[in-house]
């Protein structure tokens, strides 16, 4: 599976990418799917989403923007799913952590959202309301070496 | 010892059932090999070459060969063939299972839908969610208690995070809360509350 591209997230004015998906469940739930157009976004939508609010009525998380393919190079916004808020809509049903990777890129995997980068930051929601924040340092992974790698997995040169 | 099999009715009646399962073997890939898609045609074509006469000799005795074995050994492939058969009815079965988060162990409480939707009031300040019972999704709620029917009951569930869960045994990436749908203690429905 290829890297899949990142939705934004804007917080503290900071523009963050995401390794989360939002919207995913809320498709689930109305069976909605959207058209594919390429390996590096199998959901086939893109959103960008803002955290607002303040320090008396709490921080939530909105989707501010969307453009998704309903079929073949043709695209639909957030008035698509949310014809009465095409403004943006507060994301209730969100209970869970957005990594946003920060920093350069520190391994390539290609797939998903496994790449590492050098920090990630995580944001715990409850319905949407972020509840904490966490930030996570990483390294990029050893390279293991071939004593470590099953006989058949060893490369054979004499200088390995 | 050909007269010998004829005159024993039990080995007759036994080898004369190997002909027909040959038959069968012989009609069931004739129809195959006719019903090939049109992709698998033109790969072959573009990949055929002429076979040479040890191919086409070697092509023939394997199919001697198995014709013998199966004209002994049919209990063997008659067994085989509803075990295929067999096989393919569960995978059905399986595909055909909705697809649920929830599964018995995480069921709660039974719940009433109005206190599920007391307990679900959507308020948000700046005004970009609906002030009713599950906000945005009440649309999904709505069509979740539709399928009710009389004698079936609403469970409140909880998935904790990290759980191996549902049809494809995935972890739950994080806390998971909703509502199923259970009739006669199965879960035929389900509405997502909240997840990540």
């Amino acid at each position: 599976m290829t890297a899949q591209s990142m939705e934004s997230l804007v917080f503290n004015g900071e523009r963050l990418r995401m390794c989360t998906t939002p919207l995913d469940i809320y498709l689930v739930q109305r069976g909605i799917r959207f058209h594919s157009e390429t390996t590096a976004n199998w959901r086939g939508y893109d959103g960008s989403w803002e955290i607002k609010g303040s320090e008396e009525l709490g921080y939530r998380l909105y989707l501010v923007e969307l453009s998704a393919s309903i079929e073949y190079k043709k695209y639909v916004g957030l008035d698509y799913l949310f014809p009465d808020y095409p403004n943006g809509i507060f994301a209730h049903w969100f209970t869970g952590e957005i990594r946003c990777p920060r920093g350069d890129r520190l391994h390539y995997v290609h797939g998903g959202y496994a790449s590492i980068y050098e920090e990630d930051l995580f944001l715990e929601f409850h319905e949407g309301v972020l509840k904490g924040s966490r930030v996570v340092k990483n390294e990029a992974p050893k390279p293991i070496a071939q004593e470590d790698l099953p006989w058949f997995l060893r490369s054979g040169g004499k200088n390995d | 010892m050909i007269e010998a099999l004829l005159s024993n009715k039990l080995a007759l009646a036994y080898f004369s059932v190997g002909p027909i399962i040959l038959i069968y073997f012989g009609i069931k890939s004739w129809i195959e090999y006719r019903e090939r898609s049109d992709f698998i045609k033109s790969v072959q074509e573009m990949m055929g070459t002429k076979a040479t006469l040890k191919d086409q000799i070697k092509t023939y005795a394997m199919y001697f060969i198995a014709g013998l074995i199966v004209l002994v050994a049919w209990p063997v492939f008659v067994a085989w063939v509803f075990y295929e058969k067999y096989k393919e009815y569960r995978d059905m079965l399986e595909r055909r299972k909705p697809k649920f988060f929830c599964t018995n162990e995480y069921l709660i409480r039974k719940i009433s839908a109005i206190k599920a939707e007391q307990d679900s009031l959507v308020i948000d300040p700046l005004g970009m969610a609906p002030s009713i019972p599950f906000g945005h999704l009440n649309t999904a709620w709505c069509e979740f208690l539709a399928k009710i029917e009389e004698g079936d009951d609403i469970w409140l569930y909880e998935i904790p995070k990290g759980s191996i869960t549902g049809k494809d045994h995935n972890r739950a990436t994080s806390l998971m809360r909703g509502y199923a749908h259970v009739r006669r203690k199965k879960i035929i429905g389900e509405f997502v509350r909240q997840s990540g």
